[in-house]
């Protein structure tokens, strides 16, 4: 079967599955949209523009490029932001796990285990599930407007530092939302451990950051159940990136073996170092320490999204208690290159840049998580395969449209 | 009281990073009054079930580059009353139309156009992303049959009510003068410049732009900031001539 984009999801896609005696032969994602170029388009322009170029790489995560590009420019000219500009990156990070986490959730995937084909008749026959996902997302919308200066493509947060600071009032409109988004998580939380999720089994190799003291998504290493650990800089060593005939998005691998990245992957290999809250609420909830079922990465996500709300108010409270700092954005002190690595919804996104000796970008590569885990979801479209024996053509098309939403894939990032 | 004259409603996105369709779904309630007066017939970003046209409004994000962009695209246009592009993409080509200037060796692709320089367009709505507010208005226009107008002042203009110091007076390079309004000059409230996201106003003096930036900012950064979102000039000539 094949079949036209896939509706509900961020980009546009499309699958080709082919079936042989009961099992899936062939499997193909293909992005549909076209290449930007944005890697070469940066090529020549003055260092500050590539996080105002590269968050335009994706509506839906715009934060994440935007902070990643800003920590890959400064290690490339030589500055190291403050703790405070760092600490602001987090909230703006935290703000950006929560939109997208709960857009996803309430209201791309939601509708396939409520029998309904959109948001807009979630919103009619389950209003009260609809308003959760509309709650979350004000709420990370705000952080992302108080922090960014805008709730999509943020501003204020640049090569150097905060441009501006967020204003005490703006920080009071956030914490006064706290109690009630946190049981909101929290009850997300439930509702989607409530669900019964199709199941299949596979091995996979996870990748994520890692951190000794806390979930890391803002900086750390690279870590992999394959036993490897390594530094952004050095992930030309470990991530491959090649090109695929059938498909403007490119494949990604770790040294040629298909992994998974993003919240199942997150959550797997770092679960024990959550907030404390949610760990006892999946102790609670009985949900596995691990998942190996890749529909489980919504589940991941919602504990997710609990987490960031809990950390996010960790932050505002400890801006609320210790007032901002106003600090200068800083100079470059030299220009040569810098990578970093940054935990985006989807999983680890790498972006590198060289500039020259007038402040000029020279090299630009971003690999973007979706890359990372296409060769996964062809391969669990695969597997697939029990699920899909004996059912007719639009229930099939069905299926493998809700294992590809649950990945959660984003083709514009993937055909950046 | 149900609305029975509504009127319906397509959202469409080519090849763009989707924000402005993000954009317009943030602060939802507004979003959810605008479903008083059109049903939403096709928004592949928000639901399954979408129905062909003919639409009395569509909405169309992005550039088109393939091929069955450009079919798309031009059946849209077939299909619908009113068409009406979202974003600096639609408008000026977005960034990723800085790679018209790219050495053709390296990128085997048709140069990106605007979605005007393949269908005729009713109305525009300028940014990346688009303002909100704007959509709306520019709706609800349709809606009752007027005709809508995107504000002709430049971002300066708002950036001085909201009590911004000026960039430009600090020694700092800025495309306020010359850029569209509309904005509330979200950019320099947050302390960055504008980028000139919204394209040109019509009485934009690009002469004078570059000898105020001169002194501020080399030669090369003029022109590298002169493209971020598409060819600025470019599009403003296409507007003196009367195209």
């Amino acid at each position: 079967m094949a079949n036209n984009a896939v509706p509900k999801i961020e980009g546009h896609a499309s699958f080709y599955t082919h079936l042989k005696n009961g099992r899936v032969d062939k499997a193909r994602v293909m992005g549909l949209e076209g290449e930007r170029f944005v890697e070469k388009i940066l090529v020549g322009r003055k260092y500050y523009q590539a996080p105002v170029i590269t968050s335009r790489i994706c509506g839906i995560c715009p934060v994440i490029h935007s902070t990643t590009s800003t920590r890959a420019m400064e290690t490339a000219v030589g500055i190291s932001a403050s703790k405070q500009t760092e600490t602001l990156r987090e909230l703006l990070l935290c703000g950006q796990m929560i939109q997208s986490h709960s857009l996803h959730l309430y209201l791309l995937v939601a509708p396939d285990y409520m029998g309904v084909s959109s948001s807009f008749e979630l919103q009619k026959d389950h209003p009260e599930i609809f308003s959760k996902a509309v709650e979350l997302k004000k709420y990370a919308d705000l952080i992302v407007e108080v922090i960014g200066g805008r709730a999509v493509h943020p501003i204020s947060n640049v090569v150097g530092g905060f441009k501006k600071l967020p204003s005490s009032e703006g920080l009071e409109k956030i914490s006064e939302q706290f109690d009630q988004v946190a049981e909101t998580a929290e009850e997300t939380v439930r509702f989607f451990a409530s669900l019964s999720l199709p199941e299949i089994k596979r091995d996979i190799i996870y990748s994520s950051l890692f951190d000794t003291k806390k979930y890391a998504y803002y900086s750390g290493d690279v870590k992999t159940t394959a036993g490897d650990l390594f530094k952004a800089e050095n992930y030309t060593n470990y991530v491959y990136e090649e090109l695929v005939p059938y498909n403007r998005a490119k494949f990604a691998t770790l040294q040629g073996k298909t992994m998974m990245v993003g919240a199942i992957a997150r959550y797997s290999m770092n679960r024990n170092k959550l907030n404390k809250e949610v760990i006892s609420l999946i102790d609670k909830l009985k949900i596995k320490d691990k998942f190996d079922n890749p529909f489980e990465n919504i589940l991941a996500q919602a504990i997710e999204n609990y987490h960031f709300v809990l950390e996010s108010k960790n932050i505002v409270d400890y801006f609320l208690r210790e007032g901002l700092k106003k600090e200068k954005v800083k100079e470059p002190k030299k220009m040569s290159k810098g990578t970093s690595a940054c935990e985006a919804p989807r999983g680890t996104l790498f972006h590198h840049y060289e500039v020259d000796k007038d402040g000029y970008i020279t090299k630009c590569d971003i690999i973007t998580p979706t890359v990372q885990f296409l060769p996964a979801l062809e391969y669990d479209i695969k597997n697939l395969s029990p699920l899909l024996k004996g059912k007719k053509k639009n229930e099939q098309t069905e299926i493998v449209e809700m294992l590809i939403r649950a990945f959660d894939p984003c083709i514009t990032c993937a055909t950046h | 009281m149900v609305n029975t004259n509504k009127k319906t409603l397509a959202i469409f996105s080519l090849t763009c990073c989707e924000g402005c369709q993000f954009a317009i779904l943030r602060h939802y309630e507004k979003f959810n009054s605008l479903l008083n007066f059109f049903d939403i017939e096709n928004f592949r970003l928000a639901q399954s079930n979408n129905e062909p046209g003919p639409y009395d409004v569509a909405i169309v994000e992005g550039t088109p580059e393939s091929k069955e962009e450009i079919d798309h695209l031009h059946m849209i246009r077939k299909q619908s009353d009113v068409l009406i592009t979202m974003g600096s993409c639609a408008h000026l080509g977005g960034i990723q139309s800085e790679r018209n200037k790219l050495p053709k060796k390296f990128i085997h692709k048709a140069d990106v156009k605007t979605v005007a320089d393949v269908v005729k367009v009713d109305y525009v709505l300028p940014g990346c992303p688009v303002n909100q507010e704007e959509v709306f208005k520019c709706l609800m226009d349709v809606y009752w049959g007027k005709v809508f107008k995107l504000p002709d002042h430049s971002v300066c203009f708002e950036c001085r009510q909201n009590g911004n110091e000026c960039l430009l007076k600090q020694g700092k390079a800025c495309l306020g003068p010359i850029t569209r309004g509309g904005c509330n000059s979200v950019c320099v409230n947050a302390g960055e410049m504008c980028f000139g996201c919204r394209g040109a106003i019509d009485q934009a003096n690009f002469e004078k732009m570059v000898e105020i930036l001169e002194p501020i900012i080399e030669e090369r950064e003029i022109e590298n900031l002169l493209s971020i979102f598409g060819e600025y000039q470019k599009e403003w000539k296409g507007r003196k001539n009367g195209k």
